[in-house]
């Protein structure tokens, strides 16, 4: 049932913040300007020479962020994907969400040991049904009976450190490892949540683990040399999508500078786990040029398939899966990225568009005969298909310009995803503005194209705004 | 008898003509640059910094920087404030630059010619190598109270293609430092202000000033606080400490 009291507000709210949202760059100057007017010293200006922070430090720390998300929706009722999850629910072509998260930090200090803990307090208003979250332990989810209410208390890292020298460091508790050199992926983040590739510096939440850190210090072309093993238990509630119950996994990274290169050699295994071996490399260049890549190999890995009636099997194999990228600075302070990514555990075209194919035969099934077998089928299916990035070939573009017009603080941003695949893509275009020290505006689009029956072609959304609002406390 | 009167006329204006670029001469440019080096910094030591941005309309921005400096090219730091850059962090080794931006991401590299704050200071300025490291000295002038040093970058990868140094000759300080590109063009310069006792003797400006004829109205100021002596094991100076590099604030 729809929410009587917000659904007349969201809609023209949200219809006002899209409109807002590509202004955004026009009112970040006339805001700077307006500071300006008020602030105008002429040509002196007074310094503060004390520096606070350079008294003895306190070892108890508290800071954090609040974030305010608005999102509006326009859905493609055309759609695959939207046939698939609202064909007896259909929905307006245009869905509100709001999203406030409070992210604290907080880190105690005393002589070698130290710990830290950054948990997020969630709750959420959205125009469409809510589906569960289920984040995995130590989390707390309210508001359960609500359709169109959300709220969650997680911890995204908590851990403790024990450092007792400066070459050796031992940390147990959830921690996000960022293993891998990508910007948009990393194929050898063997024990890391995937990224999203919408948002790939938005942070997210880690894994329940143990590991240790030893670091080696050399004169020559091998400068420094570090050993990082990881264990990660796998139980019912902790870390459950990176292993089946009971699995204990070991992991590590051996990471070399060797002749102004990085490298790393990593590896993951255990039981119930799919053993993987990675490799990765970042060089500059020049001073503006710097060249990255991964590559992963993925013993036995059994890759999910459906036919058209939605016959489940599965193919196993070794999947080989890589990446290559270039970062770019020129003159003008714009900075290119460019990726290659091979995903070895992808779907080509031909098993995508059997997976839609199903969708599609389960819609008209439903039309003609009521019987929603065949869709629920796909839901199953959609598990694997539905993720983020599950194509087989990508490429990932984005230009940024650091303060044009002499603006500080202002990023206008332009991405491009592209499958490779099905010749579908994504534009995403995006402006941020710190507009003081502690508050930032955040804006951005995201607008799917691609023939029927592709990866971005078939997006729930035909476009999808949002707007934040950062506070940093 | 005409022809000795030239020929000592000739050889007292040659003598006198050549006398400020003898003196020059006489001085080791780069023996000078190494004690620039040394009166600005120690070789290993740790500093706070305030970097503020101040905007043609006023409006300022500042940031807090803990930094430890190891030898000729080991340097990192890591932001105390504002909250928005909290825990960012940066390591030096030489040519090679990376950022870690907490909870975000992996260390990732970065290039000299960018600015992790904004403003005029790129990262060449706020992760600087000693002189020396990067430059060699092309010529020194006599400028009345002050040394004029003509500096050319050792290799391309230096953010400036070359310097030009006014130094004070009392204190054998800097008092003003011209960025310039290769071109010729001024990118920036450099002004040194408020020499300041940071204890044991230790005398250098406390203020690093700059602007830019490419950021018209634009200045960006730094200033730095107890910078003192201290050695530190090389492992502080790795990707895998770069995230813990606060711990070592004492």
């Amino acid at each position: 049932m729809r929410s009587a009291f917000f659904t007349p507000i969201a809609k023209p709210l949200m219809a006002t913040l899209a409109a807002l949202l590509f202004l955004a760059h026009a009112l970040c100057p006339a805001t700077a300007l307006a500071q300006g007017a008020q602030n105008a010293e002429g040509d002196e200006y007074d310094l503060d020479f004390e520096i606070p922070e350079a008294e003895t430090p306190n070892p108890f720390n508290l800071w954090g962020r609040v974030e305010q998300r608005s999102i509006a929706r326009f859905l493609d009722t055309d759609a695959l994907l939207y046939k698939q999850r609202f064909y007896n629910e259909p929905q307006d072509s245009l869905l509100a969400d709001f999203l406030l998260s409070l992210k604290p930090e907080v880190s105690y200090k005393w002589t070698e040991v130290g710990l830290y803990a950054r948990p997020r307090f969630d709750i959420a208003w959205s125009e469409a049904k809510r589906g569960g979250t289920a984040p995995d332990e130590p989390s707390e989810e309210f508001l359960r009976d609500e359709e169109h209410w959300a709220s969650q208390v997680l911890l995204e890292e908590g851990f403790a450190t024990w450092r007792p020298s400066h070459a050796f460091t031992l940390e147990a508790g959830k921690k996000v490892l960022n293993w891998g050199k990508g910007y948009a992926w990393n194929p050898v983040a063997f024990v890391s949540r995937p990224k999203d590739v919408d948002d790939p510096d938005y942070a997210r939440q880690g894994y329940v683990l143990a590991y240790a850190d030893y670091i080696k210090s050399f004169q020559g072309p091998l400068t420094n040399v570090a050993f990082t093993p990881v264990l990660v238990p796998v139980d019912e509630d902790v870390n459950a999508d990176l292993a089946d119950d009971g699995s204990l996994v070991y992991a590590g990274k051996l990471y070399f500078l060797l002749m102004d290169t990085d490298i790393d050699l990593l590896f993951a295994t255990g039981e119930d786990y799919d053993t993987r071996y990675g490799l990765d490399f970042s060089r500059n260049l020049s001073s503006n040029l710097e060249i990255h890549g991964e590559a992963a190999l993925r013993l036995d890995y059994d890759k999910t398939l459906t036919d058209e009636q939605g016959n489940l099997r599965t193919e196993r194999y070794d999947a080989y899966s890589f990446l290559l990228g270039l970062r770019y600075l020129n003159a003008y302070d714009t900075t290119f990225i460019l990726e290659y990514y091979h995903n070895g555990e992808g779907y080509s075209p031909g098993e995508m568009d059997d997976y839609f194919t199903l969708i599609e035969n389960g819609y008209q099934q439903y039309l003609e005969t009521g019987n929603d077998r065949l869709l629920k089928r796909s839901t199953l299916a959609g598990q694997d298909f539905n993720q983020s990035s599950v194509g087989r070939n990508y490429l990932y573009f984005r230009v940024s310009q650091k303060e044009p017009f002499d603006i500080l603080y202002l990023t206008p941003t332009l991405t491009v995803i592209a499958n490779l695949g099905d010749h579908s893509f994504s534009i995403n275009p995006e402006v941020s503005y710190l507009i003081r020290s502690d508050l930032e505006l955040r804006t951005r689009l995201i607008m799917p194209f691609g023939p029927e029956k592709s990866e971005f072609g078939e997006k729930l959304q035909d476009a999808r705004t949002e707007f934040w609002i950062t506070y940093f406390f | 008898m005409r022809n000795a009167h030239k020929f000592i006329l000739a050889l007292i204006l040659a003598l006198g003509l050549a006398q400020p670029a003898w003196s020059a001469q006489a001085i080791d440019g780069d023996e000078l640059l190494r004690t620039i080096d040394r009166n600005l910094a120690p070789e290993s030591y740790e500093s706070y910094r305030k970097l503020i941005n101040i905007e043609p309309d006023g409006s300022k921005r500042e940031y807090t920087l803990y930094t430890v400096k190891k030898g000729q090219d080991r340097i990192a730091s890591v932001f105390l404030a504002p909250t928005s850059d909290k825990g960012r962090a940066t390591l030096r080794l030489g040519e090679n630059m990376w950022l870690h931006i907490p909870n975000v991401g992996k260390p990732v590299r970065i290039t000299s010619l960018q600015s992790v704050t904004g403003g005029i200071f790129n990262n060449a300025d706020i992760m600087r190598l000693d002189f020396h490291v990067e430059y060699t000295v092309e010529g020194v002038e006599d400028k009345s109270e002050s040394h004029l040093l003509r500096l050319k970058a050792k290799t391309r990868e230096v953010a400036y293609d070359r310097l030009e140094m006014l130094v004070d000759k009392q204190a054998l300080l800097p008092t003003e430092i011209r960025c310039l590109a290769a071109s010729g063009m001024l990118i920036k310069t450099l002004y040194f202000k408020k020499p300041t006792d940071f204890g044991d003797g230790f005398m250098r400006p406390a203020v690093i000033e700059t602007d830019s004829p490419l950021h018209k109205g634009y200045k960006s100021v730094m200033i730095f606080a107890k910078v003192q002596r201290r050695d530190l094991p090389d492992e502080v100076f790795t990707l895998n400490y770069l995230p813990r590099v606060e711990s070592l604030r004492q």
